[in-house]
């Protein structure tokens, strides 16, 4: 029994007289204060706040301190100057300058949101040596930007998040010679977590008829149809082929249509794609609007070859095809270890009729051929099956479970 | 039903992602009410303090776990949310036991009209209906019927096929119906 097959035995109640209490607003202002704390607190457990020292301990640092600091710079005088240098030659110190930061006046104790800051400082530089992306923007972050030394830092920063932005533009625009949009999106959308300004560059990088938007995340038990025809449509209208023709598939695969097997078919002519568009033409051969859009690509008359497996017109689905001998066929190559064939069978039996056995089946062979990206594409669904996690935990890299 | 609330913009989702505080404060606003209202109805409305501290680790972690969410992406950010209020109620396991509910509606008062106090009698039969139900219904009905999550968000929040969801609704329903038959009788126990 479903809420499909009966009517709702609440139609008359009205549910809505069951309301919470309103909610504190200082909540929210607690939630966000616990948040900026929670941030505050990590800052603070990295950074050592000083307390305020007396007077005789601040003369013992300060003679510590010159006497520690005459000693080193004597020792790294010997160290460094060979006997051929004359004494009054200029010492050119290795390594990047260090950043000059404004002198605190003599006499003056540094506040500890000073010592903060300076550590930060410190962090980012050494974070950019290290080419430590992250390290940079979250280093550049952590000081206040009326800090006196947020200037300093913005040179170093700016500079190490322009080289990063040049190198992935670059990396990105062999992405889009390659063809590779997907790969673009999804370096974007790490990039982003790092810096905004790179995500936008490599948003900017022309890549495929309409940029490089495509979904990755598809889930056949959870999609929507109609939704992925009209978004195929709508890259048909702005002449994204590539993008049309995943979409369309993408929509046949999640309920088996006529139409967004048209839309396939249309993309693929459009694109060029013939192996798609075979694929797709036995349906549409008496279609006159298809055969002109293929025309020169595909011959509509040709004979198909003979198709897998013969039989019926199985839940209604045109398509030449039988989805319960696909996956008979799926299981048979399953048991004599064949897991290309089984999955090329199982993704043929979804095509023709999406059923939750033949999805299982395309995960279990796409685990086993240790094909993360295609067993991504149906994990979803069987994500609590303790056979399935056992079967996929090394191709997925999950915990397989007791 | 509860309507969602109007979904946060991309920039300030970015710029929540990226820690800026206004943004941050802007997600929470948006969708506190909707969340403090979840978690009320999942916790069945018996433990103000416990609501109010369940809100707080939801949201925590949705701004812990901002970095991970896509824009772009299929689910909506009120979906995200809602799902990680729900996980976050079902694996509260330090929730305290249950304190009976009063058995009768409290008095009416004085020039309250007939109307209000029979919403009130039925929104109290409701609550105890919806505390009355196995945890896994209660926080399907909820979904469903409060906060118009479609089956599919359901099953995706819940982790279950969406045979289940649809399984469970249908017998949380009932038992509803059934919860408000014996509780007042005078409107629903007659034949529908």
């Amino acid at each position: 029994m479903t809420p499909d097959d009966v009517p709702n035995p609440l139609a008359d109640v009205d549910l809505d007289a069951w309301q919470p209490p309103e909610p504190a607003m200082e909540q929210v202002e607690a939630i966000v204060q616990r948040h900026a704390g929670t941030r505050t607190d990590v800052a603070a457990a990295i950074e050592v706040t000083p307390t305020t020292p007396t007077r005789t301990q601040r003369l013992r640092w300060v003679a510590a301190g010159v006497l520690i600091g005459a000693a080193a710079a004597a020792l790294i005088a010997v160290a460094l100057w060979p006997d051929d240098v004359a004494r009054d030659a200029p010492v050119v110190a290795p390594g990047p300058p260090p950043t000059p930061v404004p002198d605190r006046p003599a006499g003056t104790i540094a506040s500890p949101r000073d010592v903060a800051d300076q550590a930060a400082l410190a962090r980012l530089e050494r974070a950019a040596r290290d080419r430590d992306w992250e390290g940079i923007a979250s280093a550049y972050l952590a000081i206040e930007p009326d800090s006196k030394y947020h200037a300093a830092a913005k040179v170093v920063h700016d500079r190490m998040r322009d080289e990063f932005i040049a190198a992935e533009v670059e990396s990105a625009r062999t992405l889009a010679r390659r063809g590779d949009c997907k790969a673009i999106s999804k370096r974007a959308r790490l990039v982003l977590l790092i810096w905004k300004e790179a995500a936008d560059a490599l948003e900017a990088v022309p890549c495929g008829e309409a940029g490089n938007r495509v979904d990755v995340d598809f889930d056949p038990a959870s999609c929507d149809a109609d939704a992925l025809v009209a978004s195929a449509r709508e890259a048909i209208g702005a002449n994204d082929w590539d993008q049309a023709i995943e979409l369309a598939e993408r929509a046949n695969q999640c309920k088996p249509s006529k139409g967004a097997r048209q839309l396939a078919l249309m993309a693929a002519c459009r694109a060029n794609d013939r192996k798609v568009a075979l694929e797709y033409r036995d349906e549409f051969r008496g279609n006159a609007g298809m055969r002109q859009i293929c025309q020169g690509l595909i011959d509509m008359d040709e004979a198909s070859p003979a198709p897998d497996s013969s039989g019926g017109d199985l839940g209604g689905n045109p398509y030449p095809c039988d989805a319960d001998a696909l996956v008979g066929e799926a299981r048979r190559a399953g048991g004599m270890n064949q897991w290309s064939e089984m999955l090329r069978k199982a993704e043929a039996s979804i095509k023709c009729r999406n059923s939750k056995h033949a999805r299982q089946l395309a995960l279990m062979a796409a685990c086993r051929l240790g094909n993360k990206v295609k067993a991504l594409v149906y994990w979803k669904e069987f994500a609590r099956n303790t056979g399935m996690r056992q079967v996929c935990y090394v191709t997925l890299g999950i915990d397989p479970g007791p | 039903m509860d309507q969602r609330p109007a979904e946060v913009d991309d920039v300030t989702v970015r710029r929540a992602q990226r820690g800026e505080a206004d943004a941050v404060r802007a997600v929470v606003e948006r969708y506190h009410r909707a969340v403090h209202a979840l978690v009320w109805r999942m916790s069945a409305a018996r433990t103000p303090d416990r609501v109010e501290d369940l809100v707080q680790d939801c949201f925590v972690r949705v701004l812990r776990g901002l970095g991970g969410f896509d824009p772009r992406g299929p689910a909506k950010l009120s979906t995200w949310i809602l799902t990680i209020a729900t996980r976050v109620v079902l694996n509260d396991r330090r929730r305290p036991p249950d304190e009976a509910l009063d058995e009768e509606p409290a008095a009416p008062k004085a020039g309250e009209p007939a109307a209000a106090l029979d919403r009130a009698q039925l929104a109290r039969a409701i609550g105890k209906a919806v505390a009355a139900l196995p945890e896994a219904q209660r926080a399907v009905f909820v979904l469903r019927e409060y906060h118009d999550l479609d089956y599919a968000e359901i099953a995706h929040a819940l982790e279950v096929d969406l045979g289940t969801v649809k399984s469970r609704l249908a017998r949380a329903r009932t038992a509803v119906r059934e919860h408000l038959e014996a509780a007042l009788p005078d409107r629903f126990g007659g034949p529908r």
